[in-house]
């Protein structure tokens, strides 16, 4: 290549050839080899990171608010039907019940505004909390995995296993691989088609919480499942006192005009008494046999299935009482994806120049230091 | 993203020390080094526990004790993290009386283990690691799959962008994530 004849541009254009080549990947070698003539500079100062967030750069389905603090999933729809559902409810038992209750005993209204927040406060936690998402392997450690494969088992690297098998105290489990998180899931882990994450010990997606539930929010979930439970039969009795003791033996018909909202209340509380009711069971019995949604509709552990050839007992149950305390009472798991960090691809370190090089990079460090003697 | 030149400073050396010491050391970037991968060990459940083996690659670079007391050490951090004792349960129930509020005024056990993981890593490196050519990576960093070990005395040439590997310069120059499938 004929490098006389970029001496002879003017220096301007030399700059402005080079940052398209910086922008654009797909220019041609020639050129390419001569932006390296132009920035030989020697570096001695390490690169400084780009201040970037994790969350900003992820690409699974999600929204993120407060820095990246706050996680939920990008699908809401149902999410604001709770919320307003749940805040129309209490606002209407709160404005039209709570004070005729209140006349005949202040404590019925406190309890009903005590569960209340910590309904709400479970809601909002759940809602916005890393259910334990699982990020991505990076490029590097990709190349780096396929290299160590391709020195150690070159005939896998083509048609590489898509599942592995592994023993989890004595049963054997099988782990997938993840093709787009490009790596093997931990066991339990399920990636959830909604927000396109890996999330860890998978429970499921709740479109009314508008969010996954995992590891990191089930505890919150279950107790927002329960006291909202308790908390509806709760506004469900008081309305229907307030209508019986309103009521006074006239018909029927005229105590609903007369008290309205009462009546909304007792409706919609009877309405997702049911369901409710139903779900706290169902996650009562999951965490007491330790097991999550997706396996119970898998039936990974049923009975039935369980001779076929890789479905086995529940290897993680220890007993109903611990495997309760053991999803209730431990310390929160730490957020893996760490959505309000900082983005740091290129981790250098600095270490004391005491070992053998291998390589002849000698020469290089010469070059660039030309104080190095 | 990295311009193309600084791409292909691999080791810098910098002067440390005023006087007559003259200490070198080198900046090093841990993409460019190979690496040995600890995996997650799950027969005992979905705690987090490492691997115990002792990996062939570092045979000649540390002794085996080295290595499986530090591993032990990981393991044990995170074997505590883990437990259930008064003080996760005490942390439980103020957090829910509270609201979660507490959370945001006290650390949880967990995120003081990570702490202690962090400095008990920063030191084992600096004593040891850094010594016989070795970086030990959080593996926080790394969703807590797998602790990654850099060997440092094995820097690849850098990549040439006009050589056949060009592709993969770019793929490796990509932001992570970017490319969903290789």
């Amino acid at each position: 290549m004929d490098a006389s004849k970029w001496k002879l541009l003017p220096q301007n254009e030399v700059d402005a050839r080079s940052e398209d080549i910086e922008e654009d990947d797909e220019e041609t070698d020639f050129q390419c080899a001569m932006v390296e003539t132009q920035t030989t500079i020697p570096q001695e100062q390490p690169i400084k990171p780009k201040k970037v967030r994790k969350w900003t750069v992820h690409p699974g389905r999600n929204r993120f608010c407060c820095q990246g603090k706050l996680v939920c999933s990008k699908k809401h729809g149902a999410f604001l039907l709770t919320v307003f559902i749940m805040s129309t409810t209490m606002t209407l038992f709160f404005v039209f019940d709570a004070p005729f209750l209140w006349s005949k005993n202040p404590s019925i209204p406190i309890i009903a505004a005590l569960l209340s927040i910590f309904v709400i406060a479970n809601f909002i936690v759940t809602s916005f909390t890393d259910p334990g998402i699982l990020p991505r392997a990076g490029n590097f450690e990709i190349i780096e995995m396929d290299k160590q494969l391709a020195a150690t088992q070159p005939e896998q690297v083509a048609n590489r296993p898509r599942t592995k098998e592994i023993e989890i105290n004595g049963e054997k489990m099988r782990v997938k691989y993840c093709t787009s998180c490009r790596m093997f899931r931990p066991p339990r882990a399920s990636h959830c088609a909604v927000c396109d994450n890996c999330v860890l010990m998978f429970d499921h997606h709740c479109p009314w919480v508008g969010n996954c539930i995992g590891l990191r929010n089930y505890a919150y979930f279950y107790r927002f499942v329960v006291s909202l439970s308790i908390l509806i039969v709760y506004l469900f009795t008081s309305s229907i006192v307030h209508i019986c003791l309103s009521a006074n033996g006239r018909p029927f018909m005229e105590v609903v005009r007369d008290y309205p909202m009462s009546v909304v209340v007792a409706v919609v509380c009877f309405f997702s008494i049911w369901s409710l009711i139903g779900l706290t069971f169902f996650h009562s019995y999951l965490l007491f046999t330790n097991q999550t949604t997706n396996e119970d509709l898998k039936g990974t552990f049923r009975k039935k299935n369980r001779n076929a050839e890789n479905l086995v007992k529940n290897p993680f149950s220890r007993g109903y009482l611990k495997n309760m305390c053991h999803r209730m009472f431990k310390s929160t798991f730490p957020s893996v994806l760490d959505a309000d960090g900082f983005v740091n691809d290129n981790i250098t370190v600095i270490v004391p120049k005491t070992f053998e090089k291998q390589t002849g990079q000698d020469s290089n460090i010469q070059q660039l230091d030309p104080t190095f003697a | 993203m990295p311009s193309s030149s600084q791409k292909n400073v691999s080791t810098v050396l910098v002067r440390n020390g005023t006087g007559n010491s003259c200490e070198t050391q080198q900046i090093l970037f841990l993409n460019q080094c190979r690496k040995v991968f600890i995996q997650r060990d799950y027969s005992q459940g979905l705690d987090v526990r490492f691997e115990t083996d002792f990996p062939s690659r570092l045979t000649e670079m540390i002794s085996r004790e080295v290595w499986e007391n530090t591993i032990h050490r990981i393991n044990k951090i995170f074997e505590e993290a883990e437990s259930i004792n008064a003080t996760t349960i005490f942390e439980t129930i103020l957090g829910c009386f509270s609201c979660y509020c507490s959370r945001l005024v006290t650390k949880s056990l967990y995120e003081k283990k990570l702490i202690e993981l962090k400095e008990f890593l920063r030191r084992e490196n600096e004593e040891i690691y850094h010594r016989a050519g070795l970086h030990i990576m959080n593996p926080m960093e790394r969703g807590l799959r797998v602790i990654e070990i850099s060997l440092l005395n094995t820097i690849e040439e850098p990549l040439n962008r006009n050589d056949g590997n060009s592709l993969a310069v770019n793929n490796i120059q990509g932001p992570a994530g970017s490319i969903r499938t290789m």
